[in-house]
């Protein structure tokens, strides 16, 4: 007894009409078809996924902005800032005229003192924060300054003498990013209060 | 024949191996692509800072250049960058510096949030017109910031 067909509905019987179209002008056996389509379904698949991530990341892309220039300031109001938030600082002197390897417009020593801890920093001051990046690479390449920790903050430099304990250079480094550079870049963490 | 006789039967790929090939092929196509992706930003980067542009990251992830001097150092014979800036939510070790001689790592400049890249361009000249135009410093999440360099003689 000869069995019917399976009855197709009628989403199966236009996708084998296709295939058997595909067959019949390309001469390619069922299998070669069924190959041929996963790989092409495939391929387009990776290609969408692929795109819509790209444009996913495109959507997401941070916007470019550029951020407000940081405050050039003096040395002398640096040092106000320091001895306004309480930082005990004695043995100020102002080298005039300033250190020839510096190449500063004002250089300011000081002393700061807190229980036993002393530290002795060099306050630099600069025209413009590029010359302060200056004097910090070449201080970077000097025998005699290589070892001394500098920061820079906007056109100002901060070295410590080395030797200097961490905890009064990070408190210095600290308050001096909380006043010149925190107020300007929101992102940053703020560790050192404001000065009240 | 003999090698006839010890020839294995041969078979043809079935679809599912086809799309494990496809598959595997894929993912190194993306992962070559993303590489090119960051790669090619970096160079735009670079051309756009040679000519002037300078622009920062904001949105999640944030880079400013707040100083970028290329220093030649007549005293010690070296010229190289000394550029400084600001970054947030991500780490130091994800960023990256470049300019057009090549990458180097970023390092935290004293304080969290805060970095320095200091490549040396030549230790044997202080010549300024061996400095590069621009400096790019990039997460590797894509963010990036550029700037021109300003020359500095010392």
């Amino acid at each position: 007894m000869k069995s019917r067909p399976p009855e197709l509905l009628p989403g199966e019987k236009r996708a084998t009409l296709t295939m058997i179209a595909i067959e019949d002008r390309t001469g390619w056996t069922r299998r070669q078809t069924i190959t041929v389509i996963g790989a092409a379904a495939l391929m387009l698949i990776i290609c969408l996924g692929s795109g819509l991530i790209a444009l996913g990341q495109a959507g997401a892309s941070q916007p470019t902005i550029t951020f407000a220039s940081l405050p050039a300031v003096s040395v002398a109001d640096t040092l106000a800032h320091l001895k306004s938030l309480n930082v005990p600082v004695s043995n100020v002197q102002t080298l005039t005229p300033p250190g020839t390897f510096w190449k500063a417009n004002a250089e300011i020593q000081f002393n700061v003192q807190r229980d036993k801890d002393k530290a002795t920093f060099l306050l630099l001051g600069y025209d413009t924060a590029s010359q302060a990046g200056a004097a910090a690479f070449a201080a970077s390449l000097s025998e005699k300054y290589k070892t001394y920790p500098i920061r820079q903050f906007s056109n100002v430099l901060l070295a410590a003498i080395p030797g200097s304990p961490a905890p009064l250079v990070n408190e210095l480094n600290g308050h001096l990013t909380q006043w010149l550079i925190a107020p300007y870049r929101l992102y940053l963490p703020t560790s050192t209060p404001h000065a009240s | 024949m003999c090698s006839d006789f010890y020839r294995k039967p041969q078979r043809a790929q079935s679809l599912g191996e086809y799309a494990l090939i496809l598959g595997l092929v894929a993912i190194v196509v993306i992962v070559i692509a993303f590489g090119i992706g960051l790669a090619d930003q970096r160079i735009f980067g670079l051309v756009a800072g040679a000519l002037g542009a300078k622009h920062d990251t904001q949105g999640g992830h944030y880079i400013t250049i707040d100083s970028a001097p290329c220093i030649s150092v007549a005293a010690t014979h070296q010229t190289g960058l000394y550029v400084t800036g600001t970054y947030g939510g991500m780490d130091i070790s994800d960023l990256t510096g470049s300019n057009q001689f090549g990458l180097m790592v970023v390092e935290v400049n004293g304080t969290p949030g805060r970095f320095v890249y200091h490549p040396m361009i030549s230790s044997t000249a202080a010549d300024l017109s061996l400095c590069p135009r621009s400096v790019v410093i990039q997460g590797k999440e894509g963010s990036l910031a550029e700037a021109p360099l300003t020359l500095e003689a010392r």
